[in-house]
């Protein structure tokens, strides 16, 4: 039978599949006698035997392709991710293997802290990095403390960086395998890393070493000392210290960091001896693996020891490479996203905004076909260049909620996973406002009766008080966010809609949310005194996080939108040129044709079935459940902000993404389905907070969702039924 | 309407992947299935079987010509519930005369070469399901109707 754990000693080449390149590398460290941490391998036979009891296997299968991976938003692969990590933390282990680990942990760690790490097979080889990618936990003690965290290395390997990651370097995640090793913690108080050869010289290596322990290194969150040195005879070629501030340190379990003494920020991290230490330590490394090695290590005591080592990857500078680094960018420490932060708020959201406004000034109907060509040209170009922005630097930024999300439910450990939102949320006191107004209008219309009375009289017949309230509301609100010409029409509009709202009793909120100062003060006081100023900051970016979450999409918008709006004038005119449809004509085709009157454009038929006579109709559309209930009722599909005015008591909101512009619609909802996926969206916390069923990440649900259609939305599945409520009447 | 593009060429992967589909039939109200090997013409519009003319389902087709018709790939594994697509063809049967220069026949012989002699046999007969609408099933519970006109 293959064992659940094997020793470095008995570990070799032949254990590989078993045991994975990080555990047999160490292993191949202890045996050529290099100073290592007291190691065991969790083998890849116990990951494989926990996944097939009580049917993990089947169950994270089935989560992992409810949607197509190109339709989901990376907020959805998050929560994919959270859930298989759920499904692994609530696994019980196999009562033969509980029975054999946990003594044998106790007697072999007795209660000393350990590391847990992964050892995933095909991490760590030449050909594939996956440094970083999986989650390692350092500072655990305990053999219950260890097995849970064994569980949480085994779900790293779904974690979204991992499942993104593998998409793109196309490693089939259903047969990938994951060996642990777990290693006596070595409390340094030097480290750091050392590659055996420098990405920018063959002839040199490098040693980036910090106080303390290297998580911060590693993170980003602590800038290292660093040194060049020659690979031939270990000389000292270039020294750049660090503005060293920060260090990490052991706590009772897990890490911390703190301020670094003044005393100890001035001096460099490691001694001349210390640096020859490292040296050799690389030499020896390469030595044994016959290729330059990425190697961490740490001092305790003078002695260093070598932590892990894996092979400099040959695709370093390749695609590959940098596609991993963006997946890595996506866990950024505080440090990095508060910089971020700054960027985004300062530079970037100004520019956008600007770019969008320079290009709204301009007639489009004024250009000539061939300035209207270049027009369309510069800004396919424009918003190319803001995509590839927003990729690099507004979603690594959104992952600041995800970031104070896991810290929220380490600390606090809260039933509701998402509890955590009820701080990010953001009190937009103009629409509260709005909302608490338009409900004041409507209670009056109802206990005046100026419905019965006034159905059929002019508006200026209305209750004198209640014309001044309107009157007040509509110079406060005469509102350009909702798409109306301020006066009549807009008047009109919300006279309707209070009519509709008085006409019947609306849903309330079924729990008020907890007291967000409460919830503030819960949050900081789970922290020393020493870390409550990291907390505060660490809740204040999370806000702004949040917020520009949803902004950062409407800007990136509009500057698509602009695009658009020349592409639409230039199909106007070739479509009056052609006299044949140009729904489907591309950029490229339209500037062509734009400069050249002789050329026709190609239109690329998208008719899937060619030449047939055939109405294709969805029926049944999945999304994710975000609001238990079940609800059978007309569509109102919203697809812009006036559609918002025809809204009846009863209808189920259907829409792109819910904005905080919409709420007021929300309790005459009796559910809510929306494209945009995700728990932490707005319309899953309203919907949490009325009760409503909801359903999100429904792709295209606004499109392929007729107004007026009955739909049933069942909130327990996550299924939208499109004429599918005959058997439930 | 924006649905998945590449539902047209889907439905014709899965029917030339597939050589065997269920027949549901019924008479009196009582439901009954077989399993038969088909060809589906390119335009979908049809779909060809061939059945011993003793056997249940054809005294069923012969007193009730509508059936249902459902092709799958499920490859009886986890990743079924996810990945394998489910179709289900509404339509009525009609006799078919065998004639070997026929299109149809012409189109189930080169797909099931080893039933030339069992078509061949005088006691079978050649039917065909002229389809009305398509329900497709994938990813467990997203369905698609395709109605032809």
């Amino acid at each position: 039978m293959t064992d659940f754990t094997l020793r470095l000693s008995k570990i070799d080449d032949t254990s590989k599949s078993l045991v994975g390149g990080k555990a047999l590398s160490v292993a191949k460290m202890a045996l050529n006698n290099l100073k290592v941490p007291k190691s065991l391998c969790v083998t890849t036979y116990t990951f494989d035997t926990f996944l097939n009891h009580e049917g993990l296997r089947d169950k994270i299968l089935m989560e992992y392709y409810r949607k197509r991976f190109e339709d989901m938003r990376w907020e959805e692969i998050w929560d994919l991710a959270l859930r298989i990590k759920n499904m692994f933390l609530n696994t019980p282990f196999p009562t033969e293997m509980h029975r054999i680990l946990k003594p044998l942990f106790n007697n072999f760690f007795k209660n000393n802290p350990v590391v847990v790490r992964s050892s995933a097979i095909g991490e760590d080889s030449a050909k594939f990095s996956f440094a970083g990618i999986h989650e390692s936990y350092v500072n655990v003690r305990g053999a219950d403390s260890i097995l849970k965290h064994l569980k949480l290395v085994w779900a790293s390997l779904f974690s979204d960086v991992a499942i993104l990651y593998r998409q793109e370097t196309g490693l089939d995640v259903n047969s990938s395998k994951m060996a642990v090793i777990i290693q006596q913690f070595i409390d340094g108080q030097k480290s750091g890393v050392a590659f055996g050869k420098s990405p920018n010289s063959n002839s040199n290596m490098m040693i980036e070493a910090v106080y303390g322990l290297n998580q911060g290194l590693v993170d980003g969150t602590v800038e290292p000392d660093r040194w060049v040195l020659s690979r031939s005879n270990g000389r000292v070629i270039s020294y750049t210290p660090a503005i060293k501030n920060k260090i990490i340190t052991a706590k009772k379990s897990g890490v911390t960091i703190s301020e670094l003494p003044g005393a100890t920020a001035g001096k460099s991290a490691l001694t001349e001896n210390e640096i020859h230490g490292v040296y050799s330590l690389c030499k020896k490394v390469e030595d044994i693996f016959g290729t330059a090695q990425d190697s961490e290590w740490t001092y305790r005591n003078r002695t260093l020891y070598s932590l892990q080592s894996r092979p400099i990857t040959t695709q370093s500078s390749d695609s590959l490479d940098s596609q991993r680094q963006w997946y890595l960018s996506l866990k950024r420490s505080l440090e990095n996203l508060k910089q971020l932060r700054g960027e985004i708020e300062q530079e970037l959201i100004p520019k956008m905004q600007d770019v969008a406004r320079s290009m709204e000034k301009i007639e489009l109907s004024l250009l000539s076909n061939k300035e209207l060509a270049d027009e369309l040209a510069k800004r396919k170009k424009i918003f190319d260049n803001w995509r590839d922005i927003y990729w690099e630097k507004f979603i690594p930024f959104a992952h600041a909620v995800r970031f104070f999300g896991e810290i929220y439910n380490k600390q606090l450990k809260p039933a509701d996973p998402y509890e955590f939102t009820q701080l990010l949320v953001s009190t937009d006191m103009k629409s509260l406002e709005r909302n608490r107004m338009l409900e004041e209008l409507a209670k009056t219309l109802v206990s005046k009766k100026v419905i019965a009375k006034n159905q059929n009289k002019s508006l200026k017949d209305i209750d004198a008080k209640f014309d001044k309230m309107l009157n007040d509301f509509l110079k406060k609100f005469g509102n350009p966010i909702w798409g109306l010409d301020s006066g009549k029409e807009y008047k009109n509009s919300i006279i309707k809609l209070l009519r509709q709202m008085a006409k019947s009793e609306h849903k309330k909120p079924i729990a008020s949310p907890k007291n967000h100062k409460k919830l503030e003060d819960h949050f900081i006081n789970s922290f020393l005194p020493k870390e409550k100023d990291y907390a505060l900051e660490l809740l204040d970016l999370a806000r702004v996080s949040y917020q520009l979450r949803d902004d950062d999409n409407i800007y990136l918008g509009k500057i698509e939108g602009q695009l658009y709006s020349v592409l639409s004038e230039s199909k106007k005119r070739l479509g009056q040129r052609f006299e044949f449809d140009m729904k489907n004509l591309n950029i490229e085709e339209a500037i062509l044709a734009l400069n050249n009157p002789d050329h026709k454009p190609v239109v690329k038929n998208k008719d899937q079935f060619k030449g047939m006579k055939v109405k294709v109709r969805p029926r049944q559309l999945t999304g994710q459940p975000a609001g238990q209930g079940l609800a059978i009722g007309k569509a109102r599909v919203i697809k812009n902000p006036k559609d918002l005015f025809k809204f009846q008591t009863g209808e189920i909101l259907v829409c792109d993404s819910i904005d905080p512009n919409m709420t007021f619609v929300v309790p005459m909802a009796s559910a809510i389905v929306e494209r945009r996926g995700g728990m932490l969206i707005h319309g899953a916390i309203i919907a949490r907070e009325y009760g409503l069923p909801c359903i999100t990440g429904v792709s295209d649900a606004a499109e392929l969702i007729k107004n007026g259609q009955e739909i049933v939305v069942d909130g327990y599945l996550g299924i939208v039924t499109i004429n599918g409520g005959k058997s439930l009447k | 309407m924006k649905t998945d593009p590449l539902l047209a060429d889907k439905l014709k992967k899965l029917f030339g992947s597939q050589k065997l589909g269920v027949l549901a039939t019924q008479q009196k109200k009582n439901p009954y299935t077989s399993l038969v090997a088909f060809a589906c013409s390119d335009d979908m519009r049809q779909i060809v079987f061939a059945t011993p003319k003793a056997t249940r389902k054809f005294a069923n087709i012969i007193s009730n010509p509508s059936v249902s018709f459902f092709i799958d790939n499920r490859s009886n594994r986890a990743i079924d519930f996810r990945k394998a697509i489910g179709v289900t063809a509404l339509g009525s049967v009609r006799q078919i005369r065998k004639n070997k220069n026929s299109k149809l026949m012409k189109l189930y012989l080169s797909k099931h070469p080893q039933l030339g002699s069992f078509l061949a046999s005088q006691s079978c007969a050649f039917l065909c399901i002229d389809v009305k609408s398509f329900y497709i099933v994938e990813r467990f519970q997203n369905v698609t109707e395709v109605h032809l006109e």
